[in-house]
């Protein structure tokens, strides 16, 4: 028989919820949370959620890239501490804010190349590499704003982009642009660009790509020096919108946030298809998740569980899958 | 010639890749000595040192266990964290007494180890993902407990005979130092004299073989994660015991610690190898970097530096050796 | 007739029949093991000895037939069940634990130990010293397993495997890691335990071994029992004769016409004193532009190993790689692929196709250079060409978005030969192009390669149906045990003369060895080929 269709049915309904998982939670608690919630349903919450997002978009987006190829980025978090160090004490110190930024996505860049270095060419596993990378780089941001908070002062389009408002567009916040950026270049990526071919194909079988010719090591590279310039980018954007610079807290576990979404989204943790909506519904996910517990009054913290939870329930799904 | 220069050379490498960390240490221990002197070399400090490492030796003896198995337990250090939050918890806010609060809070150890077992074990979910998500929930959970502050305790009679087992010395020696390497003893009994423990070699080395020789995977799988966890549990007691406040900050280092520790005392990370006694020098080369570190000025955060860079030359070695 | 105990018989598997989904794995097929003999299990891929192997020891569960051991029927649905009836296996991986000692390795799961429940390892060591010392090896039963050689492991592993209750030992394939003294004492431990009473299934694809060790021989082809000998009454020739011999495809077989452009053709890719440690000597290779060359041989006889080295996939061996008359060293099979090299895989699944990628992606895979300008790909070029493609090799498929796993066999392969093709290819090794495909794709397959050449295509053709080699090559070139034995041409090409080739070359081999106990490249007389 020329195609085989075994179990068509089922297959389509498990397949269904697997690769929309991520929206329909995000419905789910957009309900929930419209009827017990006051005040939920006004245009204001949703510039709220999409504000909130933005800088997880940009650690999710680049984590997306990272686990399709196979490998897993833990050091997102860290590498956003750094970008917002270095960029905010430039700026503090006087320099124009755009050298800055540029400066500080040139570390990102070296972070990225040293991250798959580690993964592509010394050959230790991604995660434990990405353990040591977390650390090494969150201390690194530490000791170079020696732990101290900082206010930055933000004008002129770093304030544009990161403050204000669209008044005309029923008062959009305009950090919604740079977020929508990401998600678009991300998408682009992924669709248009050989890069995104070479990085399914080396997620989906090493050894076949490499006997196709693909650099599996030059792929991995990539996705990392790619992962941490979002994750630069993010920080940065944090910074911005907050006005002030923490090194301490900026970023703290985006890296897992970042992987409730992206596996809850759909994508495999043992590499493959991107699936890019799909981690664009995870970030928001994850930030109604915190809005949920919000608006019903529980700790902060309580957040976390539930993401962890995400987390477990998404790849105990991807893992019972049959491929 | 030749045959002989590699003959001799092989032997060195062996020596240096089994002693290896023996030397290390006491390296370290002469620097430190030329550095700091008698400031070092104090019986003050040494005990110090001694007795803050304590706890977490406890808690690595199991992460390493684990990571003989094949697996990895990046929630240790949380799980250790909790148990001391749920004794303060129990004995400050629930008024139970010490007794009922250690009773409590040991139950958490097998408690996070079947939830870790299962997730690992039944659901598939590769270890280090698991734990680090387990982690990350006893994190939240710790931090919950008094709304992201510590829980300090009111002294007592009970209360002090409890701190004994953290604070006291026997024989000149730290108290829990001691039980630490009582442990470590029973422990390496029990890796290198039990079926059970052989098992857990047998699966880390290779899983399949293992289980066409009739060990069950499974079973040995969640059995390594409860022993994890239980040893945890314990460091826990110990650490609430030293410091009498449940304090639920530093969250993300701990596992990361432990793993540096089992990698320094010579566990492999590929698993199914390491010798359970190599924990007293992995954690006597941790002890002294942070030892050594405070001694020069330097912050908590050029320990988190340090420590992960030689962990990072740790792992590379290995790799080198294999 | 009622069928007598046979005197001793120590396994009986009667009628034995195993399908996966439609492929018929072993048909009616029924094996029988006295206690105190070597059976030998020959047959070449495909011919159902694993699955039977894996049947009796309880890895598969059969559809039908019955299984006796000493008489008492069994139905084994796990390993572990198997070896408490008594069935031991010692794998080819050795299914031994690397990081513990030897004597942990013989006792695990059942060590001695003291009264207080703890492991006696003085006891157990000692214990183990004993045993291998029965089997006249000497040696430190504390160190790690990994640090012996392989041949010593796989003691161990035949230690452990009859220290419990052993009344049948499997060995599947215990030959191709050891040189030809190793093979020797492996010889003498089988002998020992088959003066012992145990029976044992020997399977291997190294004929000269099959004569010297075993008693008996059961032939095993697609899924049916040849018949069972002496090896006394068998020889070298009948034996190669039965394990592929196929009486219809030598009738029908009509040989390929000869090509007279190809005299004047010029040398594209050439391989000179080729050998890899244990797996090729000294093989010397030229194929022409246009020309088909076609490498036949058993399992073991290095095909695949040579097509790896051509398409620069192993940098490990000895010799020299000539494209178009310059020499050449490919680091990666990326080098080999921008001068026009490419390599269709025997293993489909595992390399050759991106299961859960689609169609398309997995023709313009390694040729996307082509469709992308500043890293943006060309969709409109792209998906004409895959069109293109689909359409010429007729794959039958909705569109160039569909998951590929979700093809059959035959249209899957086609899209993997589609991908070398859209690409400016000079010359391709196909590798076990037809297994597993139905009829109609092997023909349009073997039609497609015919005019790839015709077309200026130099082609490698990997097979082990020796029918298609005959219908489709200019040359066939004929290697035993990573050996050249010769090189057939024009009217020589003949089925007869290929299995005659094998036996010869398992001759020489044999030749040799008695002479000076070490397979070397002096076997290959042949220099040119």
């Amino acid at each position: 028989m020329e195609m085989t269709k075994p179990f068509r049915r089922n297959l389509s309904f498990r397949s269904f919820f697997i690769n929309n998982a991520a929206l329909l939670m995000c419905v789910l608690l957009v309900i929930y949370n419209g009827i017990f919630s006051n005040n939920f349903m006004r245009i204001n919450t949703l510039w709220n959620l999409l504000s909130q997002t933005a800088a997880l978009m940009f650690a999710a987006m680049g984590q997306t890239l990272v686990i399709s190829s196979g490998c897993t980025d833990l050091s997102i978090g860290s590498t956003m501490a750094i970008a917002s160090s270095v960029c905010g004490t430039l700026m503090r110190a006087g320099w124009n804010a755009g050298i800055a930024i540029l400066v500080s996505l040139i570390i990102c860049v070296i972070i990225g190349l040293l991250n798959g270095t580690l993964v592509a060419h010394l050959h230790i596993q991604p995660m434990v590499a990405m353990l040591v990378s977390r650390m090494v780089w969150r201390a690194v941001a530490n000791i170079y704003t020696k732990g101290i908070t900082q206010s930055i002062e933000t004008d002129g389009i770093v304030k544009l982009i990161a403050q204000t408002r669209i008044v005309s567009l029923a008062r959009m916040p305009v950090i919604v642009i740079p977020m929508l950026l990401v998600v678009l270049i991300t998408v682009f990526i992924v669709k248009k660009m050989k890069l995104g071919r070479k990085i399914e194909a080396v997620g989906n079988n090493q050894r076949t790509a490499y006997l196709c010719g693909v650099s599996v090591a030059g792929t991995i590279l990539t996705v990392y020096v790619l992962s941490a310039c979002f994750a630069g980018v993010g920080g940065m954007l944090e910074m911005f919108r907050s006005s002030s610079m923490d090194s301490n807290t900026v970023g703290i576990d985006f890296e897992m946030f970042a992987i409730a979404a992206a596996t809850i989204g759909g994508t495999n943790m043992r590499g493959g298809k991107a699936r890019i909506m799909g981690s664009v519904f995870g970030a928001l996910l994850m930030t109604l998740i915190t809005m949920t517990v919000n608006y019903a009054n529980i700790t902060y913290e309580m957040a976390n569980v539930f993401k962890a939870a995400v987390i477990v329930f998404a790849i105990a799904l991807q893992s019972s899958e049959k491929s | 010639m030749t045959e002989q220069k590699t003959f001799g050379n092989a032997k060195l490498r062996k020596f240096l890749s089994d002693k290896g960390t023996i030397l290390v240490l006491i390296a370290m221990v002469v620097v430190s000595t030329i550095l700091y002197g008698n400031t070092f070399l104090s019986w003050s400090n040494i005990s110090n040192v001694l007795r803050q490492i304590s706890w977490y030796g406890m808690a690595a003896i199991g992460v390493n266990l684990c990571i003989i198995s094949g697996g990895r337990d990046v929630s240790a250090g949380n799980c250790a964290m909790l148990t001391g939050m749920v004794f303060a918890y129990c004995y400050s806010m629930l008024n139970l007494g010490v007794v009922l609060s250690v009773v409590i809070s040991l139950l958490v150890g097998p408690v996070v180890g079947l939830l870790n077992g299962f997730i690992i074990a039944k659901l598939n979910v590769r270890a280090m993902i698991a734990t680090l998500s387990t982690g990350w929930v006893f994190c939240a959970i710790g931090l919950m407990m008094n709304n992201n502050w510590t829980i300090s305790m009111k002294s007592s009679p009970a209360l002090e005979k409890f701190y004994w087992i953290s604070r006291s010395n026997i024989l000149g020696v730290p108290t829990p130092f001691l039980i630490f390497l009582a442990l470590v003893f029973f422990f390496w009994i029990f890796a290198t004299r039990t079926s059970m423990g052989r098992a857990i070699y047998a699966v880390g080395g290779d899983p399949e073989s293992a289980a066409m020789m009739g060990i069950n995977v499974v079973k040995t799988k969640m059995i390594v994660h409860l022993i994890c966890s239980c040893l945890a549990c314990v460091a826990g007691i110990f650490l609430v015991a030293r410091t009498s406040i449940g304090d639920p900050a530093s969250c993300s280092q701990w596992g990361f610690t432990l793993m540096s520790t089992v990698v320094i005392g010579g566990t492999r990370m590929r698993g199914g190898s390491g010798d359970i006694r190599g924990i007293i020098v992995g954690v006597l080369i941790y002890g002294m970097i942070a030892n050594i570190l405070s001694m020069a000025g330097l912050s908590i955060y050029w320990q988190n530096l340090i420590t992960g860079l030689v962990l990072l030359v740790a792992i590379l070695t290995q790799k080198r050796q294999s | 007739m009622e069928k007598k105990n046979n005197q001793g018989c120590i396994l009986e598997a009667t009628h034995i029949r195993k399908t996966f989904s439609q492929v018929v794995a072993l048909n009616d097929v029924s094996f029988e093991l006295r206690a105190g003999e070597v059976m030998a299990l020959m047959g070449e891929n495909g011919a159902g000895k694993s699955t039977l192997v894996k049947i009796i020891t309880g890895l598969y569960t059969k559809d039908s037939g019955t299984i006796r051991l000493d008489g008492k029927e069994i139905n084994p649905k796990t390993v572990l069940e198997s070896q408490k009836c008594g069935i031991q296996t010692v794998f080819q991986e050795l299914n031994l634990s690397p990081f513990l000692s030897v004597a942990e390795n013989l006792f695990l799961g059942h060590e001695i130990k003291d009264r207080y429940g703890r492991i006696d390892w003085k006891k157990t060591n000692e214990r183990a010293r004993e045993m291998l010392g029965e089997m006249s090896i000497d040696i430190d039963v504390t160190t790690p397993l990994k640090n012996l050689t392989a041949a010593l492991q796989q003691m161990v592993a035949i230690a452990r495997a009859v220290s419990v209750n052993a009344k049948v030992l499997i060995l599947d394939e215990p030959s191709s890691s050891l040189d030809a003294d190793e093979v020797e004492v492996l010889f003498r431990e089988v002998r020992r335990l088959k003066a012992k009473g145990l029976g044992i299934i020997y399977i291997t694809h190294r004929m000269n071994e099959v004569f010297e060790i075993s008693d008996r021989i059961t032939i095993l082809r697609n899924g049916e029992l040849v018949g069972v000998f002496d090896s006394e009454e068998l020889d070298m020739g009948r034996l190669v004769k039965n394990m592929i011999g196929n009486e219809m495809g030598r009738a029908t077989v009509v040989r390929k016409k000869e090509n007279p452009a190809l005299k004047d053709a010029p040398v594209l890719y050439e391989l000179k004193n080729v050998s890899k440690k244990n797996r090729l000597y000294n093989v010397n290779l030229s194929i022409k532009r246009g020309e088909i060359v076609g490498l036949a041989g058993l399992l073991g006889s290095g095909r695949t190993e040579l097509a790896k080295i051509i398409f620069g996939d192993d940098q490990d061996f000895t010799g020299e790689l000539y494209m178009s008359g310059e020499k050449i060293k490919l680091t990666s099979p990326n080098q080999a692929i921008r001068r026009g090299v490419a390599y269709c895989t025997e293993e489909r699944r595992s390399e050759g196709i991106f299961a859960l990628m689609g169609v398309g992606d997995n023709v313009i895979m390694p040729s996307i250079d082509n469709y992308a300008k500043l890293g943006v790909i060309n969709d409109k070029k792209k998906n004409r060409v895959i069109d293109e493609f689909i359409q010429k090799l007729a794959i039958k498929t909705p569109s160039g978005k569909v998951q590929i796993n979700k093809l059959s066999g035959g249209n899957q392969q086609k899209a993997l030969v589609a991908r070398w093709l859209c690409m400016d290819t000079k010359f391709i090794i196909f590798d076990e192009p037809t297994r597993g495909i139905d009829v109609g794709a092997k023909s349009e397959i073997e039609k497609l390669i015919q005019e790839l050449a015709a077309a200026g295509l130099s082609v490698l053709y990997i097979s082990s149906e020796f029918e298609e080699l005959i219908r489709g090559c200019d040359r066939v070139v004929v290697l035993y045990e990573g050996h050249v034995v010769d090189s057939l041409t024009g009217e020589d090409i003949s089925y007869d003369n290929i299995l005659g080739k094998i036996a010869e070359g398992a001759k020489r081999l044999h030749a040799a060895k008695e002479r000076d106990g070490v397979s070397s490249g002096e076997l290959n007389a042949r220099q040119e080929v």
